[in-house]
Order: structure tokens, then C-alpha cells, then sequence
């Protein structure tokens, strides 16, 4: 298992990723790898199966905490720390300059959080026949209204491209993988944003329902 | 519908005598900042440690979450889904312990808190991403069962269940805390890290739950350091003496931030 992180060899330290594709975190990572140009080795780590709670992975994250990405010595572990650790290493920054901009990329960037377990439940009852939890609808489509309403008049979330929309890319991703494509149609605002977001070079690289049924995590 | 915002200097008529910045004194910034929080919640308390630490000021107010406040028409209205706190600062809105903190440190002095290099940047969130979903559950489990429960209903029994695996479940994060601080601070530098830990474990140590830092030495010797830690905003305080006392999270009092004079 994840014979690709018990290569050590230095001189072919590239960025490696172990995730899952039905893991929003993950396909964040993937969002972002392809935003900064940066060529991400993949491997599966098969959180449906619950390989992030045995012990071979606890060895790499104590607390189960994933997506792992590892760069030489360097490790990342989360979303959080993934996502910061590719920006900086790669092409340009995603943290807005502007303070005003910089607070409200990371509201959003919480909004995400906060509707992405309920977001998860509803693209696993669509890949792997789960119940989604029972207010998953409910929550969604709060923080959809909120985005939707934040959107009027915007070309992107915060001005420039943001960490807010590599984390609301997942989101609309998941959601339409989840067949839930009305949610985002249905808001004017969030679907202009989305159709400008699909158009990105970076959108084409993320997994389909197909592969994460399969459990296929593509290299970025 | 009320402005909740509508308190402290914004409810001062434009020329009052009072008023920030009547006597034509500018200080870094033009506007003092208002908060809207909640001194039993580890989020608000995050924001005012930032603040203090970027040398902002801060006018602060209550949203009451013994009454679920954060859940009324009016706070809605500013945060849709509830979240807390809220900042704002003349027509500008934030919310949550995300935005509210990365916009009072663009606003503020001194060095950033957010490392700069990638490893240590990836360290620091790795930490704070623990500390969300490791360490505030439980603590805010305590939060309400222990104190918030019983101040908006006096009748309230604690769910002893709940309160004892909230204990449990801080043993194993704390733990690891312990074996990560190696030196000053939790990834090496001062960062926001610090700031998201001395929340928890100040509220942790104000409810009577302070064996769980005295009994892991590492732990101890570093909050014992954030105690008498010197802003970085280069004024004479000290972010972690704002913090709130039990009686003050149980009489509803949440501190305003003042640096002194520029």
C-alpha cells in the first residue's frame, strides 16, 4: 500500500498526492495543482474502505487527516495545508492583495467548509447508494443562496481567482457528479460564475463520477 | 429588523464630542473596528487575540448564544448560515474566524503572523485544521454543557455522557500538542496557530478543566509564555490579558481591544 510514498528518492522529489476522487479536500488539491501549474503524482487512498483510519496510514497521519502530499522532505497533510503549501510553491499567489478581499475569499472559503459534509453525503449517495444525511439538502441550499447573493455583479468570488473558487469549484463539481445540477442552474449568479469556471483548463482534470466509483484518482 | 452594528462609536452622531477621530487624531487606521461576539466562543476570542497582536482596535458587542442570538432574523442578516463572529469596520462586513482574522491582520502592524515558508506555512494549517476539528468540538461541548446551557436556562442539566467524551476526546489532540512543541512556539515562529490554541485551552483553563495543560509539561511551559507574550503591534499589551474571565463569559461581557496610544 502507497508505494508511491516509500520512494525517497530526493532527486526525484516531485509533489505527491494520496486521496481519494469522491474527497472534496482531494479534488481541491487537484483544483489547485492545475491552477498553479504544478505536476502532481497521484495514489488512491480508499476512504471509503476506511484506509485513512488503519493503522499504516495513522503511521503518515495521526489523526486521519487527509489529503497527504509530499514534496521531498516537506509534508502537507489537509486540505488546508495542502492547498497553502502548493500556492506557495508554485506559479503566482491565489491570497488576494486587498484586505477587504483577502477576509471575504476566507468567509467563503469557511461557507465551503461548513456545507461540505453535507455536500460529500449527497455525491456518495450518488457514487456508492449511501443515505445522504437528512438535512443535507436544507444546509446546501442556504449556503447557495448566500453564494448566490454574493455573486450579483461579480465576475469571480473576490475579484481575482481566490482560494475561494478552487474550494467552490469541488463544491459545484460534486454537486453536479451528484446530479444535483438544478441547485446550481436554478441561481442565475452561481451558474454565470460556474460556466466561466468549467472553461478553465483546470476543471478538465477532475474526476468523474465514473472514476470515483471506480476509485481512479488521476495524476494532475 | 435592528443593526446589530449599531453600538459604541457608530451610535454617536458624526460630530459628537467623543466620536474616534473627533479631535482630527488618525491613528493607523481611519476607522476603529466593531465585533460582534461572544466571550464563551473560541472564534470570537481568536479575532480579539489577533487584533490585540496586529494592534487594531476593536469596539466589541454581544451576540448572546445562551439565547441562540446567532441564530435571530438580525444576526442572519449578516451571516446567513450563523457563523460567528461578525467585523466590521465603516461599510465593510466580514464574517467568521477565517476572513475576520486575515482582514485585521492586512489592516494591522507589525510582522505577518502567517509563515512564510511553505513547510512551516503547511505545518501551521495542519495544526489549526487539527485544532478545528480535533479540539474545538470538545471544547465547545464543554462550552455548552458546562456554562452556556445552564446561563440561558437555569434549569438546564448537563448531558454528563457528552461532557465526559469531550474530556476523553481532548486527551489524544493534547497529547500530540505536547510532543509538538519543541521550542518557542507550536511550529517554531509565533503564527496563528498560537492564537487558535490559546483560545481553547484559555477556555478550557476558565471552566476548570486546567489539569489538561498543567498535567503535559510542554503545554504548560508554552501558555505560560502566551500569558506575558508582548503584542507584536509594538504597544505596551498584552493580547491574552483581554481575554475573558468565567464571570465575565457568564455575565455576557466581552472586552473591547485597546492598544493606547499611537
Amino acid at each position: 500500500m502507497f508505494g508511491l510514498f516509500k520512494k525517497k528518492k530526493k532527486a526525484e522529489a516531485g509533489m505527491k498526492l494520496l486521496g481519494f476522487p469522491g474527497d472534496l479536500s482531494t479534488v481541491k488539491c487537484l483544483v489547485m495543482a492545475a491552477e498553479k501549474q504544478i505536476k502532481l503524482e497521484t495514489e488512491l487512498l480508499d476512504t471509503q474502505a476506511g484506509e485513512h483510519d488503519q493503522a499504516e496510514y495513522r503511521g503518515l497521519s495521526p489523526f486521519g487527516k487527509h489529503p497527504y502530499l509530499e514534496e521531498g522532505d516537506a509534508v502537507a497533510i489537509g486540505a488546508e495545508a495542502s492547498l497553502a503549501y502548493m500556492d506557495t510553491r508554485g506559479k503566482g499567489f491565489l491570497n488576494p492583495k486587498k484586505a477587504q478581499n483577502f477576509g471575504h475569499q476566507n468567509y467563503w472559503w469557511q461557507v465551503s467548509e461548513t456545507i461540505g459534509a453535507p455536500v460529500e453525503s449527497l455525491l456518495n449517495a450518488a457514487a456508492f447508494g449511501s443515505t445522504a444525511d437528512a438535512d443535507a439538502v436544507a444546509l446546501v441550499e442556504t449556503g447557495l443562496n448566500a453564494f448566490d447573493a454574493a455573486l450579483t455583479g461579480k465576475n469571480l468570488i473576490v475579484g481575482d481567482y481566490s482560494y475561494a473558487d478552487v474550494h467552490w469549484t469541488a463544491v459545484a463539481h460534486f454537486l453536479v457528479l451528484a446530479g444535483k445540477q438544478d441547485m446550481i442552474e436554478s441561481r442565475p449568479n452561481i451558474k454565470a460564475w460556474y460556466d466561466k469556471i468549467k472553461q478553465r483548463p483546470s476543471y478538465a482534470s477532475l474526476p468523474s463520477l465514473e472514476d470515483i466509483k471506480q476509485k481512479q484518482l488521476n495524476a494532475a | 429588523m435592528s443593526d446589530l452594528f449599531h453600538f459604541g462609536s457608530a451610535a454617536k452622531s458624526l460630530d459628537a464630542d467623543d466620536r474616534y477621530g473627533s479631535d482630527g487624531e488618525m491613528k493607523k487606521t481611519q476607522y476603529i473596528m466593531q465585533l460582534l461576539g461572544f466571550p464563551g466562543h473560541p472564534d470570537t476570542l481568536k479575532v480579539m487575540l489577533t487584533a490585540a497582536e496586529k494592534g487594531i482596535e476593536i469596539e466589541s458587542a454581544v451576540v448572546d448564544m445562551s439565547t441562540k442570538q446567532q441564530d435571530s432574523a438580525d444576526y442572519r442578516k449578516i451571516s446567513p448560515l450563523g457563523i460567528m463572529p461578525a467585523l466590521k469596520e465603516a461599510d465593510y462586513i466580514v464574517v467568521g474566524e477565517n476572513g475576520t482574522s486575515v482582514f485585521v491582520e492586512g489592516r494591522g502592524l507589525g510582522r505577518f503572523l502567517a509563515p512564510r515558508n511553505a513547510a512551516v506555512l503547511a505545518d501551521q494549517n495542519y495544526w489549526m485544521d487539527i485544532g478545528r476539528t480535533e479540539v474545538q468540538p470538545h471544547v465547545e461541548t464543554l462550552m455548552q454543557e458546562l456554562v452556556i446551557g445552564p446561563m440561558g436556562d437555569a434549569s438546564y442539566a448537563a448531558d454528563n455522557a457528552a461532557v465526559e467524551a469531550a474530556r476523553a476526546g481532548l486527551a489524544t489532540p493534547l497529547d500530540a500538542l505536547d510532543a509538538k512543541i519543541a521550542s518557542e512556539y507550536i511550529v517554531g515562529e509565533f503564527s496563528y496557530v498560537d492564537i487558535h490554541f490559546t483560545a481553547y485551552l484559555h477556555l478550557l483553563s476558565v471552566i476548570g478543566e486546567a489539569d489538561m495543560l498543567n498535567s503535559r509539561p510542554n503545554v504548560k511551559g508554552w501558555f505560560e509564555k502566551i500569558k506575558t507574550h508582548k503584542s507584536y503591534s509594538g504597544q505596551d499589551i498584552i493580547a491574552y490579558d483581554l481575554l475573558p474571565s468565567l464571570e465575565d463569559i457568564k455575565s455576557n461581557t466581552l472586552a473591547d481591544v485597546e492598544c493606547g496610544e499611537f
